[in-house]
């Protein structure tokens, strides 16, 4: 068997009559790990009966070898295309007769079989696509429960999802979106929970969907989002297949792409962000006061910064006396007005944030500290800033990272900002004014038809059970139970 | 919808127009006083400069003291307030305020204006507790006091905290007096504040100290028209005020021991009886409960008589001083324990005919009958023995 890496021909090709084999290279490209086989057949000699072609990063060169390489050479005489599919022991084999068709085939991992002096061909697949173990998700750890992430492979992670969700009802559909290559999405629902009308609801949007890429499922919440602009996200992003499967018994839908390990969740309401994936694993009883925790927190997180600027700039005679004497007494030779000394603090504190994530963890240590000690101790000993600040940003950066859920956590840090510019000038009365609009946007606002502030408006006193709270999975599931008829 | 965002936008703007200012720029009042002299208004002020003390922490100017005082006159309250801002450098807010004092003179002309002026300052606070000064102008007793204490205000309030169960202090707040004020059917009782050198409680600098007055000043339609003695405001306490932890020690004079009472409640009723069309009489009942919490000769056996005994010493000096604060007030005509409200409620008719004269002729002549009834609830020993069954047979 001889067997040479393909080099383009260069200039010559127009004079010389290429080869179907020369055209697919030629189709390719520059693919420096394009290998080309020459086969000779142990029993029949001669020219080369059959070349191999593939992409060598591409292919498991185990399988070539055992179920093509293996088949061909021990052949008593040769085959047409046609022949050899019922001869190779593989399940998952094309035909093809196109340049374009071959090209596509050998991307996508299979190994071409061809004959000299045919344009016709014949393709196994012999893909070995790079694959990451299961890990326990980075941003969704727990402390008791599953401790089990998806990964990059679909066919993976549909197999996870079919694990958790033990019902014949489960139901994965596939749907082509606009694309060069024409990729899939994945939606995964349970056919007696889902309602019908949501599925094709999201099938018809997704029909609309026309994207350049698609390395996620990120790629396309703006595609199918209800209506134009807002802060607040629209789905639940999830690499958990427990959330996936508790999520779709409820009668979600996942949304799946390859490449990912992120499937999400719709539609959701804003309740969804104060839940933990570990929430379902606890005592009631502490669940809850997790989740009214998380919410104070997450009211602390928006608010405080706020409420301390407009206290101490319009509104001081909500202050009691002592706090206002400690307040001044910090503030003695600090040089800049309130509400710039905190948005020093808040966009610092951004800063930190920003670069501790995107340098590696040892290096990131040092900034932390760095920050810490800059911030926290040189700059109010420098009398830049007041140590009531630092306290109060502090406690608000801490409560923002107890909201579960980081894209919302990153919302509600985003969203303070106008709120301290208003409560500057106008006070607790800007304050207010600026949670109307940010209310009255909540209520208009819909997630593939249902409303976002489910269940406070429109009130559901039921929708309660596993948002603020979490009542004993006897009372949730109680009467729930579905029919498996 | 836009319209609506719109709206909402452009009413920020209808927000006021008090500029923000940092809380640091602000002349923060904790206490202020307002008295008359020479027909003028004297206003003064503790103004609290809390940046002295932040400065004073990085070790600079320490001669600064955290406090000053504000002395400014006019012939109304609101123009020597705007006088000051000549020569106070910051903001002066009197939202602040922990306590306002009066002057007995101007206490004596009147304080619907006082009271008018802090109401209309923005934001204006209603919490400061009120004092009457007492034989001292408000000028005086500020400076006497610059001398010994940086945050008057907060030392005004720790004397108060204890003297609520202890003395006769009545808590009166600004509002008390401004809702008072405006229903004219109750007289009010205000407490004085004077200087006291501290003979009970000795600091190292054995300075003055402020001292609230066991004795109650009456104010008569916004007017002070003068103050009770101390049996009399002490009458006034077990009427309208809760006397729970009071301490009461009485003599007896049949064991010759010293008996104290704990008062754990006392509860008072007022009836107003009629005769035809006329009142014939108000009956003020007040019932106490109390424990007896020492005696004197602790070998004392006590026994149900005993402690009988002992209940009617307590219902005799109770009796004793309503009484005398009755008489007191009736020579004042001033009706502060409300008994015309009472008859407003008993007979609607008898009011209508005679509300106007019930201030000066009626309430003055008036029969007012007092019953105390004293239980002894506890007395922490046990006074009688229990006798078993088989002990006697």
């Amino acid at each position: 068997m001889s067997r040479r890496k393909f080099k383009l021909p260069q200039k010559q090709y127009k004079a010389k009559r290429l080869t179907f084999v020369e055209e697919i290279a030629m189709w390719l490209g520059e693919q420096p790990d394009l290998m080309i086989h020459y086969l000779k057949n142990r029993n029949t000699g001669g020219t080369p009966p059959y070349i191999l072609m593939y992409l060598e990063s591409m292919v498991d060169l185990k399988k070539i070898n055992d179920q093509i390489v293996q088949t061909l050479t021990g052949m008593s005489h040769e085959f047409s295309v046609g022949e050899l599919a019922e001869r190779i022991p593989a399940d998952n084999t094309k035909e093809f007769d196109e340049v374009q068709q071959a090209g596509h085939l050998l991307l996508k991992g299979y190994t071409l079989i061809l004959q000299q002096r045919h344009r016709r061909g014949f393709a196994v697949n012999t893909g070995k696509m790079p694959q990451r173990a299961f890990s326990e998700p980075e941003a969704e750890k727990v402390i008791f429960g599953p401790h089990l992430g998806f990964n990059e492979q679909l066919s993976d992670n549909i197999a996870l999802i079919r694990k958790y969700v033990d019902r014949d009802d489960l139901r994965f559909k596939s749907i082509t979106i606009k694309h060069p290559s024409d990729k899939k999405v994945y939606l995964a629902y349970v056919a007696q929970t889902a309602d019908p009308q949501l599925i094709k609801e999201v099938e018809r949007r997704l029909e609309k969907v026309e994207v350049k890429d698609l390395n996620d499922v990120h790629y396309l919440e703006e595609w199918i989002i209800d209506r134009g602009l807002s802060p607040f996200p629209n789905f639940y992003y999830t690499e958990r297949p427990d959330v996936v499967a508790a999520n779709i018994l409820e009668g979600r839908v996942a949304l799946m792409t390859g490449n990912s390990p992120v499937a999400a969740l719709l539609p959701i309401s804003i309740s969804h962000f104060l839940m933990a994936p570990d929430d379902h694993y606890y005592n009631p009883i502490y669940a809850s006061f997790l989740r009214v925790f998380r919410l104070i927190a997450a009211v602390l997180a928006f608010s405080v910064s706020s409420f301390y600027v407009a206290l101490t700039m319009v509104n001081h005679e909500l202050l009691p006396f002592q706090m206002i004497q400690t307040i001044i007494q910090a503030r003695e030779g600090v040089p800049f007005p309130i509400w710039i000394e905190v948005l020093i603090l808040e966009f610092a504190l951004e800063l930190v944030i920003e670069a501790s994530r995107w340098t590696p963890g040892n290096i990131g240590q040092a900034i932390t500290l760095f920050g810490t000690i800059v911030v926290g101790q040189a700059a109010v000993q420098a009398g830049i800033l007041n140590a009531t600040v630092i306290v109060v940003v502090s406690l608000e950066a801490i409560a923002s990272f107890a909201v579960p859920v980081y894209r919302a956590s990153t919302m509600i840090r985003l969203l303070r900002y106008p709120m301290i510019i208003l409560a500057s000038f106008f006070g607790i009365v800007g304050i207010l004014l600026y949670l109307m609009l940010i209310f009255i946007h909540l209520v208009r606002k819909e997630n593939l038809g249902m409303p976002y502030l489910l269940p406070l408006a429109p009130f559901d006193l039921s929708g309660f059970k596993d948002t603020l709270i979490r009542v004993p999975r006897k009372m949730m599931d109680r009467g729930n139970l579905i029919n498996k008829e | 919808m836009r319209l609506i965002y719109l709206m909402i936008i452009l009413s920020l703007f209808l927000s006021g127009c008090t500029p923000p200012l940092s809380i640091e720029e602000k002349a923060i009042i904790s206490m202020a006083g307002f008295d008359k002299k020479d027909n003028k208004i004297q206003v003064t002020a503790f103004i609290q400069n809390p940046a002295v003390l932040g400065k004073a922490r990085a070790g600079a100017q320490k001669d600064e003291r955290p406090v000053s005082i504000l002395k400014t006159e006019g012939n109304t309250i609101d123009f020597a307030v705007h006088w000051s801002s000549n020569f106070v450098p910051r903001h002066v807010d009197w939202n602040h305020m922990q306590v306002v004092i009066l002057g007995e003179e101007l206490a004596e002309e009147g304080i619907s204006h006082v009271l008018d002026f802090i109401q209309r300052q923005p934001e204006a606070s209603t919490l400061p507790f009120i004092f009457i000064c007492k034989g001292i102008t408000t000028r005086e007793l500020f400076e006497r006091a610059f001398e010994f204490t940086d945050s008057p205000s907060r030392y005004i309030q720790e004397i108060i905290a204890p003297s609520r169960e202890h003395t006769n202090f009545r808590e009166v707040r600004v509002y008390n007096l401004l809702n008072d004020l405006n229903s004219p059917l109750t007289d009010i009782v205000v407490n004085g504040i004077r200087l006291a050198k501290k003979k009970h409680y000795v600091t190292a600098g054995g300075h003055e100290t402020f001292y609230i007055t066991n004795t109650l000043g009456v104010l008569k339609h916004g007017k002070l028209a003068g103050w009770m003695d101390k049996k009399a405001s002490s009458g006034y306490m077990w009427v309208k005020e809760d006397r729970w932890d009071h301490a009461v020690e009485l003599k007896n004079e049949r064991y010759k021991v010293y008996v104290n009472h704990d008062i754990t409640t006392n509860k008072p009723d007022i009836k107003v009886n009629f005769r035809g069309k006329d009142i014939k009489n108000i009956e003020i009942e007040v019932d106490i409960e109390s424990k007896i919490s020492e005696i004197s000769h602790s070998r004392m056996p006590l026994t149900t008589q005993t402690i009988h005994l002992f209940e009617k010493d307590l219902e005799v000096y109770v009796e004793e001083r309503v009484r005398h604060m009755i008489e007191v007030s009736q020579k004042m005509g001033a009706d502060i324990l409300g008994l015309g409200y009472q008859v407003r409620k008993a007979n609607q008719k008898y009011w209508e005919q005679y509300k106007t004269e019930w201030a000066e002729k009626i309430y003055p002549r008036i029969h007012v009958d007092v019953i105390i009834h004293v239980q002894v609830e506890n007395t922490g020993d046990i006074v009688e023995k229990t006798e078993t069954n088989i002990e006697n047979k």
